[in-house]
């Protein structure tokens, strides 16, 4: 598969969020506003090249009976290592992050990608899988976040731009607003690069 | 047997690295945390008692025996006391709140800030915007504080709409520093 394609699979045509549909549950819990859903869609990024990278440099040497096992390992460290240090470096990113930080661990896309990529390929086509599926999270994650944020808060970016009088659709910010959107986000995209495939 | 024996091991061997890049990394930036933390937490403190030039933490064992009280700070200016900061910790929505109270010498309240929360952004994440923290200035703190639907009272705080539990947690801290403040600072 060439380089370019590895990239655009993981960015659209197999976009973790609308067509894997895997990592469901950060994506409803975190983008009830688009700073979150971007900030959780960046730090995931990070951690999917980092871990993909790890988990293909050690793909000879672990033993495929006890892969599972040492893919939680080896993504838990590296989500501990690098909250611990955002912590220390660079506090202000690290508190607009807070408790999403963590909760990459439990983000299916990162074992998904070790267990269906990585484990199989070389560094550098997995940093770039990594690359590319964290991009496609992160787009969806800031789309979903924008738009439920707008109905639901008003707001984007933290930033008002509804009308005055706009009454929030509170339960947009909430978990039912969320599968409703990602729901409806996830049959737009669908039609959208259908249409692109049949072209 | 001997198949469960090498897996075993490659598995101990990839978990003592991870170990040990997790305790390097933790001795590395343990400090740097605490201080940062410090110097979050003083920030607000100097931004709810402006008049304070130092702020000293409370030896007092009696700080402990006050639920969901973590830190009590002397506010100090020119040497004399001039107020108290209450670090609180209560459960929200989404985990725990930190807040700061400060608490003039006599006895109202001189403000409130939050320093961490993980409510509902648009909900209860507005216990940490200064619309909801101002209702707390001026307070005595010899009557604890209800939270009500509707306009706020001498006594009672107004809920956030939609965010029942989180103005009740921010309530509670407040609550808590007030009743510190009564029972061992004064």
């Amino acid at each position: 598969m060439s380089k370019k394609r590895v990239f655009t699979d993981g960015l659209i045509f197999n976009n973790p969020t609308f067509v894997q549909v895997i990592g469901m549950c950060p994506t409803l819990a975190v983008t009830s506003s688009a700073t979150n859903g971007f900030g959780m869609g960046l730090a995931t990024t990070a951690v999917l090249i980092g871990s993909n990278m790890v988990v293909s440099m050690l793909r000879k040497i672990i033993p495929d009976e006890i892969r599972i096992p040492a893919f939680v390992v080896v993504i838990a460290t590296f989500v501990t290592i690098i909250e611990m240090l955002m912590q220390a470096y660079v506090t202000p990113l690290y508190e607009a992050l807070g408790i999403f930080l963590p909760l990459i661990v439990v983000n299916c896309i990162i074992l998904a990608r070790a267990e269906s990529f990585a484990f199989k390929d070389t560094v550098f086509n997995s940093a770039i899988d990594g690359l590319g599926n964290g991009i496609g999270f992160t787009l969806a994650l800031t789309v979903l976040g924008i738009i439920r944020e707008l109905l639901g808060a008003g707001s984007v970016f933290g930033k008002t731009v509804m009308w005055s009088s706009f009454e929030p659709i509170s339960i947009m910010t909430q978990a039912p607003g969320g599968f409703l959107i990602l729901g409806l986000t996830l049959a737009l995209f669908g039609s959208l690069t259908s249409k692109k495939n049949n072209a | 047997m001997a198949k469960i024996a090498r897996l075993s091991l490659i598995l101990l061997i990839i978990t003592m690295v991870s170990a040990a890049l997790l305790g390097v990394t933790n001795d590395i930036t343990k400090v740097i945390i605490q201080e940062k933390a410090m110097e979050a937490n003083l920030a607000y403190m100097k931004e709810i008692l402006t008049d304070a030039d130092e702020f000293k933490v409370v030896e007092d064992p009696g700080v402990e025996t006050i639920d969901a009280v973590e830190e009590a700070y002397e506010a100090l200016k020119g040497g004399s006391i001039i107020g108290y900061v209450v670090k609180t910790v209560t459960s929200g929505y989404g985990g725990d709140v930190v807040q700061l109270t400060g608490i003039n010498s006599d006895g109202t309240i001189a403000g409130v800030r939050v320093a961490s929360q993980g409510e509902t952004p648009g909900l209860g994440a507005k216990i940490a915007d200064e619309d909801f923290t101002n209702k707390f200035i001026g307070k005595s703190t010899d009557t604890q504080l209800s939270v009500v639907k509707g306009a706020g009272g001498e006594d009672t705080i107004e809920s956030i709409s939609g965010a029942t539990i989180s103005s009740n947690a921010a309530t509670n801290g407040v609550n808590a520093a007030m009743k510190l403040y009564e029972d061992v600072l004064k």
